[in-house]
């Protein structure tokens, strides 16, 4: 009868946003503590059994999903692209976000009699992806300029980053006094491969001209940055092993370094009422080692070439007039390689939530710990906020919290954010003995159809806890 | 009492939700019969010549170049273009009729396509505009992506003596209309 909850859990199989509102604020997993630092700890210390601890899984899109374009519906491809195009828009990007823990742990210190502070640490590696559908570049290779004269075609539609990255974090947690705890993290990164294109500028654009039907006004300023990706490709020996070799030294610091801080804290307002808040990766990436980028930085103007009247200034033959057009047009789209360094800033995540215990356990179920605060349900507010290449990405989270049998705690959400209005979430952590189990997933209502999922997370991990009251 | 209720509903959601999940059908082949067409036009030739660069009394005179174009070369053109429209538009104000001769040559120098057209003289020097448009398809198509030399030629016809102080302006302007159907 015990057991049945737990292995409930076990029929969760895999299923699929950076964001982890069912994580957050969940004390009983350690792991929250990477999601506000000055969070309740409610443990003496704990261990995540390794590379089993933490698995984060996410992706989404907030413009169409794979069934809009590949439902078997008999509609034709070519005219559900054009619909798709037409509905999306430049803003909407499509993102997946993975994280896994290789190990973690933390104890609590202070006076042997009131042990009021904790520190924590461990090492994770994270994948983060982000584009933004560029819109414009597929309406020009759709329809071409001819229907879309006076139409700026711009080049900061192109906007797409990703980095795998590995992070060592140490965290320290102080529960100043009934009222308030704090806590702070600081991150050393190392990049194991990054591939940014943030900052583009510049469009295309065909005008009626002057001297001919058309001005083709090319403006380009465009870049893609890349680090730890040159060395792996352009490997003479192709030697996988070597490459092997390569990226675990790149996740043990040997990849591209950067800083980073998570700062945060709780409040107690009352015996029911809490807040907290967190800024999570305050930090940047420096890329010094096997960095290539190409850049594109030129502004042409076409309107033709003249081959009978040219002005005799310009001395020279029509001939000679239409080799400086094809060497122009040949610089135009010729991207200069560098080497130079380039610094990467993370996406710096902000999580505040608003709670309110309810629901006193009943003497009579008493199991006579002491101190264990004996509220069974909460129920909150989560604000969720990511920084992004192009705006933030907001998310808000109504939730509920429920202590269901001695070893198990439900949390259930209820979230809006940028993929769609009707998100709902589940997480369950299980408690046997000091093994914990936890797993969260969202999105439940569209799994009804996966295909049709604007976006699907799931967390899961394993962690060996010592609870205060055993001993 | 209520809080049993309440795990229930719990464990009952949790059943209902891992046990509804299902895929409806998709086809993801569908994306090998995507077709783009997309059409790009572009300038290609403009000249502007006064009446004076033409002071040679009243016989005809002839303005001629030869250009290399390798644009139709290019793999991607010949393999995903399948129509072509040069629209010429040229606009005299001079006192003297003119004819523009264009010739298509490939590789070998050899002229497979030939256009010629001729607007009117203007006598009281009002711009006259005339429109020609050429439409490339089938043989003609195959002709103009074999083309590597354009060949401009454009001569004043008979008429009124043209003298230093002639007014009006013969201009062309151009632009290439390409049809491309890329099969992916």
């Amino acid at each position: 009868m015990k057991k049945s909850p737990f292995l409930l859990l076990f029929l969760v199989s895999i299923c699929l946003s950076q964001n982890k509102q069912l994580l957050y604020g969940f004390s009983e997993i350690p792991q929250s503590l990477l999601l506000n630092p000055g969070g309740k700890v409610d443990n003496k210390g704990y261990f995540g059994i390794p590379l089993l601890s933490h698995l984060h899984i996410n992706a989404g899109t907030s413009g169409v999903t794979a069934f809009d374009l590949f439902a078997d519906d008999g509609v034709d491809f070519n005219i559900k692209v054009r619909q798709a195009i037409n509905t999306i828009k430049p803003e909407d990007f499509f993102t997946v976000t993975q994280q896994l823990e290789v190990f973690s742990g933390g104890f609590a210190f202070g006076n042997s009699y009131d042990k009021n502070e904790y520190l924590s640490f461990g090492l994770y590696q994270e994948l983060d992806f982000i584009a933004y559908f560029p819109r414009d570049f597929a309406v020009l290779g759709l329809e071409g300029n001819e229907s879309n004269i006076n139409r700026p075609f711009r080049l900061d539609h192109l906007s797409f980053s990703a980095e795998v990255i590995s992070v060592f974090h140490l965290g320290y947690n102080k529960k100043v006094n009934s009222k308030f705890t704090y806590g702070l993290r600081g991150k050393i990164y190392s990049s194991i491969a990054n591939i940014s294109s943030i900052k583009n500028k510049g469009r295309f654009i065909t005008v009626p001209g002057q001297n001919n039907i058309y001005n083709h006004i090319f403006d380009f300023d465009a870049a893609v940055n890349t680090s730890g990706i040159s060395s792996l490709l352009d490997d003479e020996n192709s030697d996988f092993s070597e490459d092997i070799k390569t990226l675990r030294k790149r996740v043990l610091f040997g990849g591209n370094l950067g800083l980073g801080l998570d700062l945060g804290f709780t409040y107690q307002i009352d015996d029911q009422w809490s807040f907290d808040a967190s800024v999570l990766d305050l930090g940047f990436i420096n890329h010094t080692k096997d960095v290539e980028n190409y850049e594109l930085k030129d502004r042409y103007v076409f309107e033709g070439f003249d081959p009978l009247f040219l002005p005799s200034d310009q001395g020279q033959s029509a001939e000679e007039f239409l080799t400086d057009i094809e060497e122009e047009f040949e610089d135009l789209f010729e991207a200069d390689t560098t080497t130079s360094r380039y610094v990467t800033w993370r996406p710096v995540k902000f999580n505040a939530s608003l709670n309110y215990a309810f629901g006193k356990k009943r003497t009579k179920d008493c199991n006579c710990i002491k101190d264990e605060t004996g509220y069974l349900n909460a129920v909150g507010a989560q604000l969720y906020a990511i920084k992004r290449p192009k705006s933030p990405q907001l998310a808000l989270t109504a939730y509920y919290y429920r202590r269901l049998f001695k070893g198990l705690r439900a949390k259930m959400t209820y979230t809006i954010d940028s993929y769609s209005f009707n998100n709902i979430g589940l997480g369950l952590s299980a408690h046997v003995g000091g093994v914990n189990f936890y797993v969260a997933a969202d999105n439940f209502l569209q799994y009804k159809n996966i295909y049709n999922a604007q976006s699907v997370s799931l967390q899961l991990g394993f962690n060996y806890i010592f609870n205060k009251n055993e001993d | 009492m209520h809080g049993h209720q309440i795990k229930y509903f719990f464990l009952v959601l949790v059943l209902a939700v891992f046990c509804s999940r299902c895929t409806k059908p998709v086809d993801f082949d569908q994306a090998n019969d995507l077709v783009i067409e997309p059409v790009v036009g572009s300038s290609i030739a403009f000249f502007n010549g006064k009446a004076n660069d033409f002071n040679e009394g009243a016989q005809g005179s002839i303005v001629t170049d030869t250009v290399s174009i390798d644009v139709f070369g290019n793999n991607f053109v010949q393999d995903n273009l399948v129509k072509a429209e040069l629209i010429f538009e040229l606009t005299n104000s001079i006192n003297r009729g003119y004819s523009l001769q264009v010739d298509f040559l490939d590789a070998m120098g050899l002229e497979n396509q030939s256009l010629t057209f001729t607007v009117p003289a203007s006598p009281s020097n009002v711009p006259v505009l005339t429109t020609f448009t050429e439409v490339f398809e089938d043989m003609a198509l195959v002709d103009l992506k074999n083309t590597e030399f354009l060949i401009f030629t454009l001569t004043m016809l008979p008429g009124q003596p043209i003298t230093q102080d002639s007014l009006g302006e013969i201009n062309l302007q151009s632009k290439g209309v390409f049809f491309l159907l890329v099969n992916t």
